[in-house]
């Protein structure tokens, strides 16, 4: 199977195949220019597995995006 | 403006809950999912979450330091003890099939504190640098070494400001001194009720003279000391579980309104008996219908009824702290405010890792009375104590309200670093978090009356549950 992926997203892909590698560890991931392709799954995974793509996308994008502000809590709840 | 990062998690009615690092949270759609994680929010997307406190315009604004406050507030801070469970006795005169807490026969040998042991407990409690402290005594049967519970409450009268105590026993055999002993004011009685007194005698008493025994006790207990200082936890098999109804009139007719409904646990001689791996699904359906029982109870009641458990989340949902539940904190520091002291002297950081050093499946043991605590080992276990990077917990919208029980996952899996969603801590919790924002959000006027009355407030309100369209 095969996903497209929003030029904007596609940094994140190998985050996000790395986390989907353990939830369907029988399945294997592979990133290629702006797509994922997937192996191993059965064709009636594929909507759960568009979801979770574009979940897994989306999470890492904003794990990204949000260190320094995760950082900025922390540095301004424990400075002293 | 800055927006805290949301993370999110589909509800069972084709939306999304967002939630955020302090708690906050709000449901919302999949095109709302699109613009914020692509960076296309509207003037309307902006808004709702200014106004909902998940953004702010720069550090030190209110914004900001009314989230720093509300994340804090979640957070379990590192205390002084102030709550030990001692063990003066492994001995019992019960012999119940699933033995939650490793015991042996009333009559043994070498299986009860000395003077030497009461006297090194004496100057570890001495040694506490609290103003107040709460001690649980179990077993074994603690009220077998009655003469060391008195010893022990007369020492924490004297030495701390406030004291309370708790026996957990269960009731028995209980002597006109133990009667007395459990009058006094500041003690409390915790006892089992495996459900119903018939599910009660299968499981723990036998026959029906030892259970008429019991009857008359837990009876006595409530008249004698008022329902407020009586607890009863039953132990529940999901394989022949009691139906709701007659758990909660079981309970209801003895005059309790709270029950701690637990399955059998899997640590302690149990795990040598049962199947845990096929009671998992039989669990989760059987918790479900007692909550809708319980809703239905609630909605006629004079009195509402809770499950303890569902009640701690809501409140660790709506009202963040609440983290005086050892298996549910965010860090989970081991060893720090609270202690168990077992027959033999040795200290642990739960009754978890007795059972399991018990057992001798792992030695979780982390000092004793006469040398104290094996800092190097609790620096070990508090090295991951909390769930901020686990790489599935910060992801997992449920992450503010959770916490994290490596005693759990040491017993069930031998290490803490499986991925968490095939833990069963995580498995567990998923589903009782699902649950009590489905009730939340929840249409129901029955499941309201509950939800006001378990979060003790005046009623339900719209409030509680935002929505953003």
């Amino acid at each position: 199977m095969t996903f497209e992926v929003s030029a904007s997203l596609i940094q994140y892909a190998s985050e996000t195949i790395r986390r989907l590698e353990y939830l369907y560890p029988e399945a294997v991931f592979s990133c290629a220019e702006d797509k994922v392709i997937v192996t191993g799954l059965s064709e009636g995974k594929r909507t759960e597995l568009t979801r979770n793509i574009r979940y897994g996308l989306y999470r890492a994008k904003i794990n990204d995006e949000s260190k320094s502000l995760q950082d900025l809590l922390f540095r301004e709840m424990f400075k002293r | 403006m800055n927006v805290w990062p949301l993370r999110f998690t589909d509800t069972n009615d084709g939306e999304l809950l967002f939630t955020d690092y302090a708690g906050g949270y709000f449901r919302s759609t999949q095109e709302f999912l699109d613009r914020y994680a692509t960076g296309e929010l509207t003037t309307s997307d902006q808004n709702f979450l200014s106004d909902r406190g998940h953004a702010f315009e720069k550090v030190s604004d209110l914004s900001f330091i009314g989230f720093a406050s509300r994340w804090s507030g979640r957070l379990n801070a590192n205390k002084d003890i102030n709550y030990i469970i001692l063990v003066p006795t492994l001995r019992c005169n019960l012999s119940c099939d699933y033995c939650q807490v490793s015991r042996v026969n009333e009559n043994a040998k070498g299986f009860d504190w000395d003077d030497k042991t009461l006297s090194a407990v004496l100057r570890l409690l001495e040694g506490f640098g609290t103003k107040e402290i709460k001690v649980e005594f179990q077993g074994g049967e603690p009220l077998l070494r009655l003469n060391m519970l008195r010893e022990v409450r007369s020492f924490c009268r004297s030495h701390f400001e406030t004291a309370q105590f708790v026996v957990c026993t269960n009731l028995q055999t209980v002597s006109k001194y133990a009667w007395d002993f459990l009058s006094d004011e500041d003690t409390h009685i915790s006892t089992s009720l495996d459900g119903t007194f018939d599910v009660h005698q299968q499981q723990r008493t036998k026959d029906n003279t030892t259970t008429g025994t019991f009857r008359t006790n837990i009876l006595k207990a409530i008249e004698t000391k008022g329902v407020g200082n009586v607890s009863a936890l039953p132990t529940i098999d999901p394989l022949s579980a009691p139906e709701p109804k007659i758990l909660i009139q079981t309970f209801a007719d003895l005059g309790l309104h709270s029950i701690f409904l637990r399955p059998i646990n899997y640590q302690g001689f149990a795990r040598k008996r049962y199947q845990f791996d096929q009671v998992n699904q039989f669990w989760s359906g059987y918790y479900r219908r007692f909550i809708d029982e319980l809703i239905e109870y609630n909605a006629t009641a004079d009195e509402p009824f809770e499950e303890y458990y569902l009640t701690h989340i809501l409140r660790r949902i709506i009202q963040g702290g609440h983290n005086n539940h050892v298996d549910l904190r965010n860090p989970n520091w081991l060893g720090q405010d609270y202690l168990v002291v077992d027959f033999n002297g040795v200290l642990y950081p739960t009754d978890e890792a007795r059972m399991i050093t018990r057992i001798g499946q792992l030695d979780l043991s982390i000092g004793n009375v006469h040398s104290g605590l094996d800092l190097s080992k609790l620096d070990v276990l508090n090295s991951d104590a909390s769930n901020f990077f686990d790489p599935d917990c910060m992801n997992c919208a449920y992450q503010p309200y959770c916490g994290v029980d490596h005693i759990d996952d040491l017993s069930r899996y031998g290490r803490v670093d499986i991925p968490r969603h095939l833990t069963d801590h995580c498995q567990k919790h998923m589903s009782l978090f699902d649950l009590a924002f489905e009730l939340l959000y929840s249409g129901d006027p029955k499941v309201h009356n509950s939800l006001a009355a378990w979060l003790n407030i005046p009623g339900y309100s719209p409030h509680l549950t935002p929505v953003h369209l």
